[in-house]
């Protein structure tokens, strides 16, 4: 009788406004979520096309493409626009579109907020960006705005904070949002331990997200103040501490790095079982261990801070502190080969990326132990050889994700199937050249080469020109990326409603490509249905 | 005339609003935490 009842209820949902209204004013979790994966997409670019302005430049020793100011500004936006306006956007996206249809929810439960939370980001962005064609340029202090650096530039700082606390706001919206959802709209039957593993992850993602960006806004607004109104929090001379902007920095920073990686291993732990055929091994495991990782995130802070100066103790438990996240992430990576042991394994295009992620990220993660060891870190630290391990996380990491997720997904979202073939050659083209893109800055690390400079000493010039080689490669070769989503979105070999065969869940039981609106009558949600209980065949 | 919700979002329009109150509380509450008691000190 329910049922019936919402059914006519909802019958006002077919009055759907067309054009730009439709894009404009809507609170679909769908075009929404379509609206989210575009901007990301439009950023990554963006965000691309400013590497590749860093490679071209140090392709060779010497200033010859750029000044030094504008090399800065460069690094900085890159970070800022990858960071903010490509990986997190692309997960926000990937959630708009896909948790309601794994819980089993109509919609996501505050959809004009949702819609808000969306159109915050194209004017945040257009702002930061915009700060490249003023008098003084755009913020050059590195991502991490530290001061003084970041307080010695022009007024355009202001501009640059303005729009970090929009990206916040709308960050902390969709935080609150997935939350909300989750935790009230979940199907009958869905309980928190039959929830897929994207929808968990993303759960504790959100509350990472809850607790740090207000801090991030703490931070920026003391910046702020202290830039143009004449407080000293930071300025050593006025009584401040410049190294308190740091600890602030960082303590958003670090489970910020978790925010963009959190959502990764979920969607790795989506697409892994689909396609070894198995339910995923250790499942609750898997909750317990991304719970760890997020709690751990807090307390690891200062390894970004280990030649600033602090006490032996510190040192120590920060060290420590930051090796004991290996354990949980060795536990998840060991679940992910568990679920692939003797499995009936295929290698479409998301298998592909889903197990580059699982070792190239390996790599990073590897690099990352390095990093944490303190004497070690004095050598290591702000050389290439950090760039290359948090690249290796957040490219081959993040990225390689967020490009398994699109193909697996896109079937069920635009109804084609998307040319596997030039699936598999986008597959190895970017797996071939991020390696020759980003391996040899290890070495430059090691060899001494400091990150954030526009010239280098000549000793560093083979590495660099092979790792500027691999990322135009690498660059361009996404060009292929947009071009196989456009195809499919034209066009293509229709796709079922369960795309995948060993495919389980609730959204491969709604139609492809799945309608505006789904779930308006809830699924029962049984161990069958549940993605990865035990008891699956 | 506004059309009426679906008896499921009715139900869980409680909760939902509760749920995003109490997250918004947090996340001002951490907020004025950091800059709140920084100014306070500043001028103390």
């Amino acid at each position: 009788m329910a049922n019936a009842t919402t059914a006519h209820h909802d019958d006002h949902h077919d009055h759907h406004p067309t054009g730009l209204a439709r894009w404009l004013f809507s609170t679909n979790h769908k075009e929404l979520g379509t609206l989210y994966l575009i901007f990301s997409l439009a950023m990554f670019l963006v965000g691309g096309a400013m590497a590749l302005v860093i490679r071209a430049e140090l392709f060779a020793p010497g200033l010859q493409l750029v000044n030094p100011e504008f090399f800065n500004q460069m690094t900085t936006m890159h970070a800022l626009v990858m960071i903010f306006g490509a990986v997190m956007p692309a997960f926000v996206g990937l959630a708009n579109w896909m948790v309601p249809l794994m819980i089993g929810a109509p919609d996501m439960a505050l959809p004009r907020m949702n819609n808000w939370s969306f159109w915050i980001l194209p004017f945040a962005f257009t702002l930061l960006l915009s700060t490249l064609f003023m008098p003084s340029g755009g913020p050059s202090a590195g991502w991490t705005l530290y001061p003084p650096l970041s307080l010695q530039g022009g007024n355009s700082l202001a501009f640059v904070i303005l729009a970090i606390h929009l990206m916040g706001i709308s960050s902390i919206m969709g935080a609150i949002n997935i939350i909300a959802t989750i935790l009230n709209m979940r199907a009958p039957g869905m309980t928190l331990l039959r929830m897929p593993l994207f929808v968990w992850t993303w759960l504790i993602t959100a509350f990472l997200l809850i607790a740090v960006m207000p801090v991030l806004a703490g931070a920026v607004t003391m910046l702020l103040t202290d830039r143009f109104f004449g407080t000293s929090f930071f300025n050593a001379a006025g009584g401040g501490d410049p190294v308190l902007y740091q600890h602030i920095f960082w303590f958003f920073g670090h489970p910020e790095v978790y925010i963009l990686i959190l959502p990764a291993f979920g969607i790795v732990s989506e697409i892994i079982p689909t396609f070894a055929r198995k339910p995923l091994f250790g499942y609750t495991s898997m909750v317990y261990a991304t719970a760890s990782i997020a709690f751990l995130s807090f307390i690891v802070w200062a390894h970004h801070m280990f030649t600033v100066g602090m006490p032996l103790g510190a040192m120590l438990f920060f060290m420590y502190a930051t090796m004991v996240i290996a354990v949980p992430t060795g536990v998840k990576i060991f679940n992910w080969i568990a679920t692939m042991w003797r499995g009936s394994m295929t290698f479409e295009t998301p298998m592909l990326f889903a197990l580059g992620f699982v070792v190239l990220f390996t790599i990073g993660g590897l690099s990352g132990l390095m990093l944490a060891i303190v004497p070690a870190n004095f050598q290591y630290h702000d050389t290439y050889f950090v760039v290359a391990h948090f690249h290796y996380v957040l490219v081959t990491g993040a990225v390689y994700a967020i490009m398994a997720a699109v193909y697996y997904w896109l079937p069920k979202w635009t109804g084609h199937m998307y040319d596997e073939k030039l699936g598999k050659i986008h597959f190895w083209w970017s797996t071939i050249w991020v390696n020759v893109l980003f391996f040899p800055q290890h070495y430059l690390g090691l060899a001494g080469m400091p990150r954030r400079i526009p010239d280098y000493a000549v000793q560093f010039a083979e590495f660099n020109m092979i790792s500027s080689i691999g990322g135009f490669m690498y660059g361009f070769g996404q060009l292929l990326f947009a071009y196989i989503i456009w195809k499919c979105v034209r066009g293509g070999e229709k796709a079922t409603a369960q795309v995948w065969e060993g495919a389980r869940g609730l959204e491969w039981t709604v139609p492809s490509p799945a309608p505006l609106h789904t779930f308006d009558t809830p699924p029962l949600v049984d161990d069958k249905v549940a993605v990865h209980a035990d008891r699956l065949t | 005339m506004a059309k009426p919700k679906t008896r499921r979002h009715q139900e869980r329009r409680g909760g939902i609003i509760r749920t995003a109150l109490i997250l918004a509380a947090i996340v001002l509450f951490i907020y004025l935490f950091f800059v709140g008691r920084a100014v306070f000190n500043y001028f103390a």
